[in-house]
């Protein structure tokens, strides 16, 4: 699409600009010819001018076929000094032909007809000017276009790369764990309100955590494993004593980063999948170690041999997978095991330290926040 | 309410919770027209519950072990009402077809509660029955086939994987379940059960038998007009001419 054409508003501009410049020209004319008046300047300018500003559109295209850079400067300027000299031909032509039907009126009568050849160049020097501007504004909008372009293109992947994101953190905790925790409330306050107070102080904790967490690029490993420790509390409340669990975290692992919540679904499987059908309930277990390249956490739960319930629709695991592929890509590895009562996830991703190797720099590394955090004491 | 309302409802409630089983037999002491006669954690229990103690109501959450709340109501028949408990809403539209009495989504207060045994009331007293048939085709989610087929014998509830079933037979107005060897009855007509399994897996082969593929040996001619069926334990069974047919057509 043209861009002056396209638009109704660039259109009109456009087409006052080039009133505006057929003014100037008739100032010019009549400054040169003294004994015709004004108003036959106009008559006889304005008109080739407007001419002229349909042909200098044309500049367009010639914008088009030699974008900035991607030609030698010596071969665009001729392109355009060629397209130049032809709109010039035009105009001059619009111009000869114009004075010369003028000339014929009796109103007119006096006016050169065609004009002398000097004259008629300058007229011709002006038209290779006025369409090299054109050409200027052209490239002009081009550029501004494009960038606009651009920019609308990069919003666009950015909301939908937050949006991505968004949809996964939010599925990272399922909302019957609030319902079913409040249901737990409500029935403690008429039993045992300590447990209750204690229940709500749980929940509170668990989720500022998440949302705090979940605000994060990426988060310390002990925080994650402290979430998870927080969610099977309340889990334990629900399910009493048919849930027991099992949180390890090596000694020295604990500033590894890793994506926030990344174990929730998983520990949440296996509470679901795991402990629920179970009458007698089990253990969970949840185990955190890591060498020097990589960080290894493996969920283990019991689960009914017999069980012929479908074992979920595995949207937590897949969740799980895609982000840790789109952080890591090859180097994440997930791993289901099942062997008789028991299942087991591992993941294995690369180890990254809170210091030294960070590929976020506006992260925070620990020592700084720390810093920081005693400033504000 | 009138005369009808003096002998109390009696209700057992249905959750691995206890936690909400409490809760429940709170709300429900705040009425003098509803008694609860036994608290069960797991399908199991609530069948053999039902069946020994005969209550007019159920308080049934959905997900349990063992056997899940639309099973249980499968196995416990029309007779008794039942108000579904559970977290989920996504379940309302199956317990709509299982014309539950009501379905209260947790968590919920005692308002909320008093309504449902309200409609509960009306329903008792115009003694509505649940379909059995609409009970037994939404025990499972809508576009899928049959996992397991649940046997109920008085309280005791047996559930076979449909992979164990070799053939099923119809027997009146029961069907035989045949597995390992051993037949187990259960009313229900072949039909229905044979639109509730997998079509890629079980096949009429005759007017009374259903038959797991799997199963499947050898096939030969029997008569001019039938053939057999030979199983891997060497049962044979009757094919006839479009069961024979809807084998070869599958195999």
């Amino acid at each position: 699409m043209h861009p002056i054409l396209g638009s109704a508003e660039r259109r009109t501009l456009y087409l006052a600009s080039w009133t505006v410049i057929g003014l100037l020209v008739a100032v010019a004319w009549s400054a040169a010819n003294p004994e015709a008046g004004i108003v036959a300047a106009l008559a006889i300018v304005v008109p080739p001018c407007l001419v002229q500003g349909f042909v200098c559109l044309s500049a367009w295209y010639v914008c088009r076929a030699a974008p900035l850079g991607a030609r030698s400067t010596v071969r665009t300027l001729a392109m355009h000094t060629g397209a130049g000299m032809v709109a010039a031909a035009v105009w001059v032509t619009a111009w000869a032909g114009w004075t010369r039907v003028l000339g014929g009126l009796p109103a007119f009568g006096g006016i050169p007809g065609g004009g002398s050849p000097a004259q008629l160049a300058a007229v011709f020097a002006a038209g290779v000017l006025l369409f090299w501007l054109s050409s200027l504004l052209h490239y002009l909008l081009a550029a501004f276009e494009r960038s606009r372009g651009a920019e609308a293109r990069e919003l666009g992947l950015e909301v939908l790369a937050r949006e991505a994101e968004l949809r996964a953190l939010r599925a990272q905790i399922d909302p019957h764990f609030l319902f079913n925790g409040l249901q737990s409330i409500s029935a403690l306050t008429g039993t045992d309100p300590d447990g209750a107070r204690r229940m709500c102080l749980l929940l509170a904790d668990f989720f500022r955590s998440s949302v705090r967490l979940g605000a994060e690029e990426q988060v310390r490993l002990d925080e994650e494993l402290a979430m998870v420790r927080a969610y099977l509390e309340i889990e334990k409340v629900r399910y009493g004593p048919r849930l027991e669990s099992e949180v390890v975290l090596e000694s020295g692992c604990g500033s590894s980063r890793v994506p926030p919540l990344i174990l929730q679904p998983l520990v949440e499987n296996a509470v679901r999948h795991g402990i629920r059908p179970l009458v007698e309930g089990g253990r969970v277990r949840v185990a955190a170690r890591c060498d020097e390249a990589s960080v290894h956490v493996a969920v283990r739960n019991p689960i009914d041999p017999d069980a012929t319930t479908p074992p979920g629709t595995g949207v937590g695991l897949a969740n799980v997978e895609r982000r840790l592929a789109t952080r890591f890509g090859r180097e994440a590895i997930v791993r289901r095991k099942r062997d008789g009562a028991w299942f087991e996830v591992d993941l294995r991703f690369p180890r990254i330290e809170s210091a030294g190797a960070e590929s976020r720099p506006h992260v925070q590394p620990p020592a700084v926040a720390d810093a920081r955090r005693g400033g504000e004491r | 309410m009138t005369t009808a309302a003096k002998r109390p409802i009696r209700a057992v409630v249905v959750d691995d919770e206890e936690l909400s089983r409490t809760l429940v037999r709170e709300y429900a002491a705040g009425h003098d027209d509803i008694e609860i006669v036994a608290e069960c954690a797991n399908g199991f229990e609530a069948v053999r519950a039902v069946n020994d103690l005969k209550p007019d109501l159920v308080f049934l959450d959905i997900q349990m072990p063992k056997l899940d709340g639309f099973e249980v109501l499968e196995l416990i028949g029309p007779d008794v009402g039942v108000v579904f408990v559970t977290a989920h809403d996504d379940y309302a539209l199956r317990a709509f077809e299982v014309h539950a009495v009501d379905y209260l989504l947790k968590p919920f207060g005692p308002e909320r509660f008093a309504e449902a045994l309200a409609e509960a009331r009306g329903r008792l007293a115009r003694r509505e029955r649940t379909p059995s048939a609409r009970v037994a085709a939404s025990a499972r989610p809508a576009g899928t086939y049959l996992r397991r087929i649940l046997i109920r014998t008085g309280a005791r509830v047996e559930v076979l994987p449909v992979g164990s079933v070799d053939y099923v037979r119809a027997r009146d107005d029961y069907v035989g379940v045949v597995a390992g060897g051993t037949e187990r009855l259960k009313q229900q007509t072949l039909a229905e059960l044979e639109r509730q399994l997998d079509p890629a897996r079980f096949v009429r082969i005759h007017r009374s038998f259903l038959l797991n593929v799997d199963r499947l040996t050898r096939l030969g001619p029997a008569t001019r007009d039938s053939y057999v069926a030979v199983l891997k334990d060497g049962t044979e069974l009757p094919v006839s001419r479009r069961g024979y047919a809807r084998l070869n057509e599958l195999l």
